[in-house]
């Protein structure tokens, strides 16, 4: 059972993506504190794309789903865009299965995600 | 304090008093002055405000309004009157908690009624399938639910859903939920425009971290023939009797309640049997359920149940045979999560 942290990263000088980092197991849907943290730090840095890094969440069930897809929709309300990175093999499994990856653009790492956005900008 | 101090005088005072007024007339006089005096300092400053102290505590005890005690005072009287205030501050919140924990259990138990009564006792009679499935809530309601629903055209829905989280707000989706697919499967001959449209309803109506994982089976008698509709539930388990192996297959889909238009994400499709052919479906209470040292019970322990009992079981023996080696395996570990668990065999 590992505490459930977010690490916004501080030190990405550019215009077009900013980065959270997400660890540990994402086990609930309720986290008012995390939710406000993730959507203050979006309105504080208006870029188009943030990348959701996944790669040190241990853990995911269907609360931890919701609790994305809830995040993801307020973001698509304020016409920005979400990419998933770096999800190991559990994590990216419940994703395929309950069908977030159906909505949410889903990628090995980091640097893939970055990747396609400057294909896109 | 006052009444103290006056007291104190008199004792001290007294003898002296009496002794030099003796020789005079005044004295018994200033005497019983004195002491009047002390008996109505003393009944103003304890006598009465203890009274009123008991008064209230009378109320209390013999079920009676009463009221909080005003006082200023932090001697003996005043920790009486800030004690009794106190003690009935407490008793009045816990009263509260009290009644309002009793409205709460009232509420669930008529919503574990309403439950009850939705989710199907009896299994209809399906030609061409023999069906066996139990439902356990991890409380007294729950997010999963199954059913087995005649349709026109020779069609029978079966379906699985587990709703996120459990209690009362799950089951209250799960009931809106199963209240559409009836609807929609009177009016649709094929699982995708069920599963489309109910998802389409359901969507608007529930909060965005909520979703339900689905998937939905069709059954048609004139065609003999097994369809299945995934809404981003866990795997279909096809036990083919001839060969004696169990397949794992992905549902695939979206669960319902994530976005409002799933035409391009689910499809139905044929899932190919012969007879004797079963098909088990479960929530994912089963696969993460865990036993006391830690480990899930695991999609591999359901396969392996199938494959051992399989050939020579019927469906309510499948059944049994999977939840008893499940029990075995959980042991004591409390459960958290609902479990549903179905199994279908082609007749």
């Amino acid at each position: 059972m590992a505490q459930f942290k977010l690490n916004f990263v501080s030190d990405v000088k550019d215009r077009d993506y900013e980065v959270v980092e997400f660890s540990g197991d994402l086990d609930q849907d309720n986290m008012p504190e995390s939710r406000k943290q993730i959507l203050d730090f979006v309105e504080q840095h208006p870029v188009h794309t943030v990348i959701f890094d996944l790669s040190k969440v241990t853990f995911i069930n269907s609360e931890g789903i919701g609790f994305l897809l809830d995040i993801h929709k307020e973001m698509q309300s304020r016409k920005k865009k979400v990419i998933i990175a770096g999800a190991r093999r559990h994590v990216e499994e419940v994703l395929g299965v309950i069908g977030l990856s159906e909505i949410i653009q889903c990628v090995e790492n980091v640097s893939e995600a970055i990747t396609q956005i400057k294909k896109h900008v | 304090m006052v009444a103290t101090i006056v007291i104190a005088t008199i004792a001290y005072v007294s003898p002296s008093i009496v002794a030099d007024a003796y020789q005079s007339s005044i004295a018994p006089i200033a005497s019983l002055a004195l002491w009047a005096c002390a008996i109505l300092i003393l009944k103003i400053t304890i006598d009465r405000p203890l009274k009123a102290v008991f008064y209230q505590m009378k109320a209390l005890l013999t079920g009676h309004q009463y009221k909080k005690i005003f006082t200023t005072r932090i001697d003996e009287v005043g920790v009486l009157a800030h004690f009794f205030n106190e003690v009935t501050k407490n008793m009045e919140k816990i009263s509260v908690d009290v009644a309002e924990g009793q409205r709460l259990s009232k509420e669930v138990s008529i919503a574990s009624d309403i439950q009850r009564r939705i989710l199907p006792k009896e299994l209809p009679h399906i030609p061409g399938l023999s069906i066996y499935g139990k439902t356990r809530p991890a409380s007294e309601v729950g997010g999963d639910s199954f059913d087995v629903i005649p349709a026109p055209n020779n069609n029978t829905l079966i379906y699985v859903g587990d709703v996120t989280g459990h209690g009362l707000p799950a089951a209250l989706i799960m009931v809106m939920v199963n209240t559409t697919l009836r609807t929609y499967s009177e009016v649709y001959a094929n699982g995708y425009d069920i599963v489309l449209n109910t998802n389409r309803i359901i969507k608007s109506r529930i909060e965005p971290r909520r979703f339900m994982t689905l998937v939905l089976l069709r059954w048609n008698n004139q065609e003999q023939r097994l369809y299945y509709t995934g809404a981003g539930h866990e795997h279909i388990m096809l036990y083919r009797k001839k060969e004696g192996v169990c397949d794992v297959r992905k549902t695939g889909g979206i669960a319902l309640g994530m976005v409002p238009d799933i035409s391009k994400i689910i499809r139905e499709e044929l899932i190919p049997t012969e007879t004797g052919d079963m098909v088990v479906l479960y929530s994912d209470g089963i696969i993460e359920a865990k036993n006391m040292q830690g480990e899930m019970f695991g999609l591999n322990r359901l396969k392996q149940a199938i494959e051992q009992y399989g050939r020579t079981s019927t469906v309510d023996e499948l059944f049994t045979h999977i939840s008893t080696d499940f029990a075995v395996f959980v042991g004591e570990q409390i459960q958290e999560d609902d479990i549903t668990l179905l199994v279908i065999q082609r007749v």
